[in-house]
């Protein structure tokens, strides 16, 4: 993975704001129909 | 003053963020993106309304409309468009279309030889290995996600929807327009221009929703078809070379190797910045194995040096090479070899072999 994308990746794990990731898609999608919120997904 | 990765930080955290590592199980027409990508950000709702793409790259390097204030930008602009869209519906669709279920994977994962992990470009090698085998494969199927360039426009790497550069060719778009949408997808990113652009057809215009530049800071959104030249859709060799798909397509040449560097050029005695590379394989295996073969016949060896082919040695890199030939060169004529071979230059006639699928 180039560069700047693992910069990307890295910093959405920043430990200044750290993110609950989801371990999957499905739940993901579960947590969003729940929350409301919408998804960001990270392809790589 | 807030970091930039820190208020990226902030930002994802009012989404739910997910890494996806392994295209087993994905619905690709839920989320489809350019899959020759190393990395890409699909921003949307739970139903799969799609907000927003952020990835793409070019020729010139994978990072070339990525950057973390890019990015920042669209996050914010993708809760504001939530904030004010319905809540999305209850429940979801079923699993939908897999790579799994493509018949030449799912024929391997049957016979117990599943890969370890599916990766994202490989999705393209098994839609076009699948469309091989049901003989529904055309040539200009290769051609996915064009750069916008293909048509005759860039846009800021930062604004990735404000233009800021078009060519003659092309009318109904200025320098400084704002694209809002192409043929009803919203735009915002690179990546939605691309998948916009992949979705438009064939024809040589595509209708836009504009900021026209000429209605200044107060424009309103207006309604244009924008036109380019006819031929548009076939791609570029150049601004084709990086993509993983076109080791699908054929003809192939059979053979390949490393670009000289500086160092080796001067070895040689040919001039700084002179294109060149050395074959270090010949094509000997595999459905195209015949490739390699004939052009052994031909007289290519492993060692040569290739300085040109058909008069050109304008190439800037070896993928150009490769997206150059499988894009321009047809089964049944000869392309002109020209190599070094121990200090002489030779000529080899090469014979472009088709596969005949």
């Amino acid at each position: 993975m180039h560069a700047l994308a693992t910069l990307i990746a890295l910093s959405l794990a920043s430990p200044a704001a750290p993110l609950d990731w989801h371990p999957d898609l499905s739940s993901a999608e579960a947590a969003a129909e729940e929350s409301g919120r919408a998804m960001l997904i990270v392809f790589r | 003053m807030v970091r930039p990765t820190t208020l990226l930080s902030l930002v994802a955290s009012r989404f739910e963020c997910v890494r996806v590592t392994d295209m087993a199980g994905v619905d690709l027409d839920r989320h489809r993106f350019d899959f020759d990508l190393t990395s890409c950000i699909l921003l949307q709702r739970a139903d799969g309304h799609r907000y927003h793409t952020f990835g793409g790259r070019t020729w010139e390097g994978a990072e070339s409309h990525l950057s973390v204030p890019a990015l920042v930008r669209v996050l914010v602009r993708t809760l504001e468009e939530h904030e004010k869209a319905e809540l999305p519906p209850r429940g979801r669709s079923g699993p939908g279309r897999t790579v799994e279920a493509l018949p030449p994977l799912a024929r391997r994962i049957e016979a117990g030889r599943r890969p370890a992990c599916i990766h994202c470009h490989s999705v393209h090698d098994w839609q076009v290995e699948a469309a091989k085998e049901a003989k529904r494969w055309r040539p200009q199927d290769g051609w996915v996600f064009p750069d916008p360039r293909e048509f005759g426009f860039s846009v800021d790497p930062i604004e990735q929807e404000r233009v800021v550069s078009v060519e003659a060719r092309v009318e109904g778009l200025q320098v400084g327009d704002r694209i809002l949408a192409i043929e009803g997808t919203p735009v915002l990113t690179f990546g939605d221009i691309v998948l916009a652009l992949d979705r438009s057809g064939d024809g040589p215009s595509v209708r836009m929703r504009l900021l026209p530049v000429s209605g200044g800071p107060s424009a309103s959104p207006v309604e244009r078809v924008v036109s380019t030249s006819r031929g548009w859709r076939e791609p570029d060799p150049l601004l084709y070379s990086w993509r993983a798909m076109k080791w699908n397509l054929d003809p192939s040449p059979g053979f390949g190797g490393p670009q000289l560097t500086a160092r080796e050029l001067g070895g040689l005695g040919l001039a700084p910045g002179t294109f060149a590379f050395r074959v270090q394989y010949l094509v000997d295996g595999g459905a195209r194995a015949e490739t390699g073969r004939s052009a052994a016949r031909a007289g290519l060896r492993v060692g040569d040096v290739v300085l040109s082919l058909d008069g050109r040695s304008d190439f800037r890199s070896v993928d150009h090479v490769h997206a150059w030939f499988r894009l321009t060169r047809r089964a049944g004529e000869t392309v002109i070899l020209e190599v070094l071979r121990e200090g002489e230059r030779r000529r080899i006639d090469l014979p472009v072999v088709g596969l005949g699928r």
